[in-house]
Formats: C-alpha cells, structure tokens, sequence
C-alpha cells in the first residue's frame, strides 16, 4: 500500500487558471512533477507568476478554475504533508518571538486546538536549530538576527514539520554565500530522504547546478521537465522574451470581463 | 490612607473592581490588537458601540417595571451588536467594496457614531432621563456601578483570560505568520473570530467604566508600555495586564481622593475629578514612561549609547594621538586638553576612563604615559585605519586621498569578526596607500606573548 502511494505524482495540476487581486495572471496551466527527490525550479521573468503558482498550490490562494493535487489527494487531506517557507517580506520581523518559538511553530499542524507543545516537541526543536547550526541564537528575538540566519530559522521550522513536500519562495534572496551552500548542503539531505523541494528560484546561473528537474513559466507553462532536457538556451529565450506580454494582458483583460475577482 | 479598604467598602468597592476587571481585558485585547496591527479597529469598534447604547436604553424604557441592573445588562448586548454590525461593516467595505483599510475604518467610525448622536438627540426631550443615561456611556461613569454587575464583569474578564490561554500557541502563528498558520490549517478563521469577539468583550466591559470614547486607548496604552519590556509573547500579555489592572486602581484612588481633597480645599469649585479620563492618564504615563526608559529600544538608553560611543571615540582619539608620539612620551593634561578639542568635562573623563582601563599611567608631575595593555590597543585603532584603507584602495579602487575620513569612522565601530575577515582577506601588510606603516598584528594584540 506504501509503495503505491509513492507512485502517485508528488504534485498534479490541470487546467489551472488564477487571477488574484493584483498578482501576476495564471493561464491553463497543466503541469506534473513526480514523486521521489525531486528538486524543482520554478524559473520565469518577474511578474511571470512563479509566487502565486506556489500559493495556489499551498491554497493561499483559490484558482478561478482547474485543480490542484498533492501526493495525489487535494490539499485539505495532506496539510501535514507540506512545508512552506515564506518570503522574508511576508513575515512581521517585529513580532515578540525567539528563534525555538518560531521552530516549535513546526509541530502546532500536528497539536489538536487545545493542546499545547511537549517537552519532546520543545527537544526536537532544539536539534532541528542545531542541525541548521542556529542552536547558541535559540533565544534570541528573530528580528536580531541577520537575513541568512533568519532564513535558517525558517528552514529550522520546515524541517521540524517533517513535510514530505517543501515549497519555498526565494530561499536564497538577500542572503550571503556561506549561507546559501548551508542551505543546498540540507536540501542534498532532504533529497535523499525522497523529499520533494519546490522552489522559486531567481537566478539562472545556479539552477542547473541546484536543481534537478524545471517548471519554466511565463502565465502560462512553457516547459516542465529534467534540468538537462528542459534548461535550455532556446526555452529560457522564450519565456524571458516580450512574446508573452500578449498572452499576459488578454488573460486578465477575459479574467476582468468574466467578473473573477 | 488605606488602600485595602477600596476593594471592601460598599461604595468603593465595586467601582475599584469593576475598573480592574475593564483594565484587565482591555489590556489583553489590546495587546492582541496592537501585534496584529489593528490598533485602530479597536477605536472604530467602541464608538460603533454608541448607536446600541442608545437603543438598549431606549427598549429597557418600554419594560413597564422598574429594570435596573437588567436594563444595564440590556444596554451591554445590543451594545454588543452594534459592534458586531460594526465589525461586519468593516470587513464588507474592505473585502467587497475593495476600500482601502484605513478609509473602511474612518467611514464605519464616522457613520455609527453619527448615527449613535442621532439617536441621542432624538431621546433627549422625550426620554430626558434615558439620555442623560446613555450620555455616561460616552465617557464612563464608575460611581454609580453597583455589586450586582461584578460577577458579570468578572465572568467577562475571565472568558477573555481564557481565550487568551487556550488558543496561545494558535494566536502566536496567526499573529506572527498568517500564511504559515493558513497552509497549517491551524483554524484561522476560528481564531480571528474569537479575536473580534474578545475585542467587543473588552468594549462591553468597559464603556460603562471608562466610555467608549476613551476606550480605544485603554485598548492600547498598557499593550504599548508592555511592549518595549520583553521579546517574549506571554511576558507581553502578563505585563500589560499588569499594567492595565494598576493603571486602573490608581485611577480610581487618585478619583476618589483627589474629589475629596479638592472638596475639603476649595469647596466653592464644586470640582471633582472623573474617574475614567485618570485611568486612561495612568495607562498614557505608563507608556510614556516605557517608551523613554525601556532598555535598548527606550529613548534614555539610546542617549546614553550615543553619549558612550562618543567618549569612546574621545578615547580612542587620545590614544592614537599617543602613539604618534611614541613609546614612552609623556603628556600633560593641556596637552592632552589640545589633542582632544573637547569640553573640559569629556576631557576629564576620558583621562579617568582611560587610567581605570590600564591604558594610561599617571607619572611623577602630573604626566600620563602609555601603558603597554593602552601600547597595544593605540597600535590596534591605527592597525584597523590603515587595513580598512588598504581595502578601499585595493578592492574598492577609491582615491587614496578620499579614504581617510572613512577609515576615520570605521576604526572604532569595526567588530572582532569583521577585523578577522579583513585580516584573511588582505593578508599580512605592512604599509597603508599612504605608505604609513601598518603596526603588526602582534603589536596590537594584549597580552603580547
């Protein structure tokens, strides 16, 4: 039964259409990336839409049609099963809140409503800052941390999940080199735990190098593949190119006429 | 003056009680609003409150029998859902209509409380009394609260107490995080609606102590003393409850025996002093106070940091001006009083800091010479100039001449760590773009092995 349930595509989307507020359009997106240790790019221009696809596929945002699948279910029934670091702007860095705080964050998905951590949720948060070397700052206030230390934290939180999917947005924005090795050192290990990693990812140079499989995205899918296959001169041209522009606006202008939100 | 007796006498006591318990919810609340970065909600709400006041009092009129306490208990629910109404407007405005947050907000206060003073003024010759009643909801009225609303008021403080505990863990994510609680299915919507029902809670429990006018800064003034205090989120409910609660008791002493003194003194004034208004000062000092003496954040201790750097650069000044004039030269105090161009007073105090620190010694003569330990760290401040030189020179291609005044600053802010990271990347120099001799990394260590 195990075995089976690992055949089932770590995620499946078809006919994905979204348009939320002022985020970038999505349009008719079929995309499927299979399970077992993938670790997926999601490349594209600004304003390409990468984000948003991430936060549909976290259910922070509601597609105006299509669906999404994860591990072969919709996502209510494997809310457990992803992990999600956000953006650094999406976070209140003011928050009164030391670092093991926000790691122990991992396991309330696990806690039912009336329950508060344990002495052993509070041990494992304490080995999953150790594992992303953060351990002497446990008490500190996050916001007296600097950027690459903050990201481990979260990184921190996302391990202590135990997810099977991690999405992340823009993990190496703003932060220094050292860190960003770190933190494609615990990626490697993620990956040999048949993790899925999928990840927004801004710079060209290091996706074949991070990466092993690509979703290249400008509103709609241009490729979705392996790195070797799919990352290629000509595709990147395409997605990077003004051909899409088009596309883009007569998507929101039928989204706007249609009276989607 | 015996302060014990305002929680037993029969006239004081419920009052007093009464305003603590408003302190104690209003402050929590307060507290989760202003983490939420809602402060304004919490005005918005309470002067939405108004028009319900109004039309409690007006149908507790139509009971043919005497109602009292029953016709309070009235007042404080359809107080209540005029606040939800409120609350629902708000939210219409901004999720439906697309109006931008702050407009919703001024709109809904602006319209309700208009509509509130409509009311009013519409019972005024009709139901004279019922006005002047609903009047005491606009700014509190405490001396008139009875025993019988104590319990009620309690039961209040303490749902919203254990709100507070129970879904802890869940309103810290939601807080902190929206998204990550949302993707979590940590029950978002639940939470934000326990968080708006304490919100009218904390509203219903305190008009009648300190108006709906006032209340929106008992929401905020403990939370913003609280704040500056800890890092830890439990520590920022339990010292803004606190204080609330004492702001509350103050004001309602300083009320009651001001009122007397005042009375006693000058009889003719017919003054006294109103409750509600005092607690609201009592919580605004409170945080005036935290804001000007909180450790790190407060406006005190950044004063005193600046003031600490600037000696320490005096400091630092001295000794290099020591260096250069070599091992073993003496100084006296006009000449180190030339080096420094400072006030006579940082001057003083920087020779005292300096001799304390084992920098400097005092000769035979009034003469002050280096110590090896003061050697050493002279030859560190100008080791550090001329690297951070060098750098921007070397690596940043800036003019040789313009590097100076930059190095001037760095010296004395560089960390440990940042020092080693220039050390590995230039390596082992001897001389500055200037063609200065760069002191070696022994010299500038203490002890020296």
């Amino acid at each position: 039964m195990h075995s089976q349930e690992r055949q089932e595509p770590a995620i499946e989307v078809s006919h994905l259409t979204a348009n939320y507020q002022k985020a970038p359009v999505l349009w008719d997106i079929n995309l499927l990336i299979p399970a077992g240790g993938r670790m997926v790019a999601i490349v594209g221009p600004n304003g390409a839409g990468k984000s948003t696809l991430l936060k549909v596929l976290l259910g922070l945002v509601s597609p105006s049609s299509g669906h999404v699948r994860i591990l072969g279910r919709p996502l209510e029934e494997v809310r457990r099963s992803i992990a999600y670091i956000p953006q650094r702007g999406d976070v209140d860095w003011d928050f009164p809140i030391t670092s093991l705080d926000v790691v122990m964050m991992g396991c309330y998905g696990r806690m039912p409503l009336l329950r508060w951590p344990s002495k052993r949720d509070r041990d494992l948060a304490q080995r999953m800052l150790q594992k992303v070397g953060m351990l002497p700052y446990a008490h500190r206030q996050i916001s007296q941390l600097s950027g690459g230390q903050q990201q481990r934290i979260f990184l921190a939180r996302a391990l202590m999940q135990d997810a099977e999917i991690y999405f992340m947005d823009e993990p190496f924005a703003g932060i220094d080199a050292v860190t960003e090795q770190e933190i494609f050192h615990l990626f490697q290990e993620l990956q040999k735990e048949k993790k899925t990693l999928v990840v927004v990812h801004h710079d060209l140079s290091t996706v074949e190098r991070y990466f092993d499989w690509v979703v290249v995205l400008n509103t709609c899918l241009i490729a979705s593949g392996p790195t070797s296959e799919v990352f290629q001169a000509e595709t990147i041209l395409r997605a990077y190119g003004a051909n899409y522009a088009l596309l883009n606006e007569a998507a929101r202008l039928k989204l706007y006429q249609a009276g989607l939100p | 003056m015996d302060l014990l007796h305002y929680f037993s006498d029969p006239v004081l006591r419920a009052p007093t009680i009464g305003c603590m318990l408003m302190g104690f919810a209003a402050s929590l609340v307060g507290m989760l609003m202003l983490l939420k970065r809602q402060a304004l909600i919490g005005e918005v709400l309470s002067h939405a409150a108004f028009p319900g006041i109004v039309a409690g009092a007006l149908v507790a009129s139509f009971f043919p029998w005497e109602t009292g306490d029953l016709s309070q208990i009235l007042v404080m629910a359809s107080a209540a859902l005029a606040c939800l109404a409120g609350s629902w407007a708000v939210s219409f405005l901004k999720v439906r209509m697309r109006i931008r947050s702050d407009s919703a907000l001024c709109f809904v206060l602006a319209v309700f409380f208009g509509v509130g003073v409509l009311l009013a003024s519409q019972i005024q010759m009709t139901h004279a009394v019922l006005y002047k009643q609903s009047l005491l909801f606009l700014y509190g009225q405490v001396a008139t609260m009875t025993d019988a609303m104590i319990p009620i008021y309690a039961l209040l403080a303490f749902f919203t107490l254990a709100i507070v505990i129970i879904l802890y863990y869940p309103l810290q994510a939601l807080l902190f995080d929206r998204q990550f609680a949302t993707i979590n299915g940590l029950r978002t919507t639940l939470v934000d609606t326990c968080v708006s029902a304490l919100l009218i809670l904390a509203i219903v429990v305190g008009m009648r102590s300190i108006g709906v006018v006032l209340m929106a800064g008992m929401l905020i003034a403990p939370a913003i003393a609280a704040r500056p205090w800890t890092h830890r989120l439990w520590a920022c409910f339990v010292l803004a409850a606190v204080f609330g609660v004492v702001s509350s008791f103050l004001g309602n002493v300083v009320s009651v025996e001001g009122s007397r003194l005042l009375a006693e003194k000058y009889p003719e004034w017919k003054f006294s002093l109103p409750t509600g208004p005092l607690i609201l000062l009592f919580a605004a000092a409170f945080a005036l106070l935290s804001l000007f003496f909180a450790p790190k954040s407060g406006i005190l201790a950044r004063i005193i940091r600046m003031a600490l750097f600037r000696q320490r650069i005096a400091r630092e000044h001295l000794l290099k001006a020591l260096w250069r004039k070599g091992r073993n030269s003496l100084i006296s105090q006009e000449e180190a009083a030339e080096m420094l161009s400072q006030s006579l007073l940082i001057r003083w105090f920087c020779l005292l800091w300096l001799s304390w620190e084992g920098l400097l010694t005092k000769e035979a003569g009034g003469l002050y010479c280096l110590t090896d330990k003061g050697w050493a760290r002279a030859c560190r401040i100008v080791r550090l100039h001329r690297l951070w030189e060098v750098y921007l020179v070397d690596y940043l291609s800036q003019g040789v001449d313009k590097v100076h005044r930059s190095a001037e600053e760095l010296e004395h802010v560089m960390s440990a760590e940042l020092e080693t990271e220039l050390e590995k990347l230039l390596g082992d120099l001897r001389f500055d773009p200037h063609s200065q001799p760069i002191p070696s990394r022994e010299e500038a260590t203490w002890p020296t092995r």
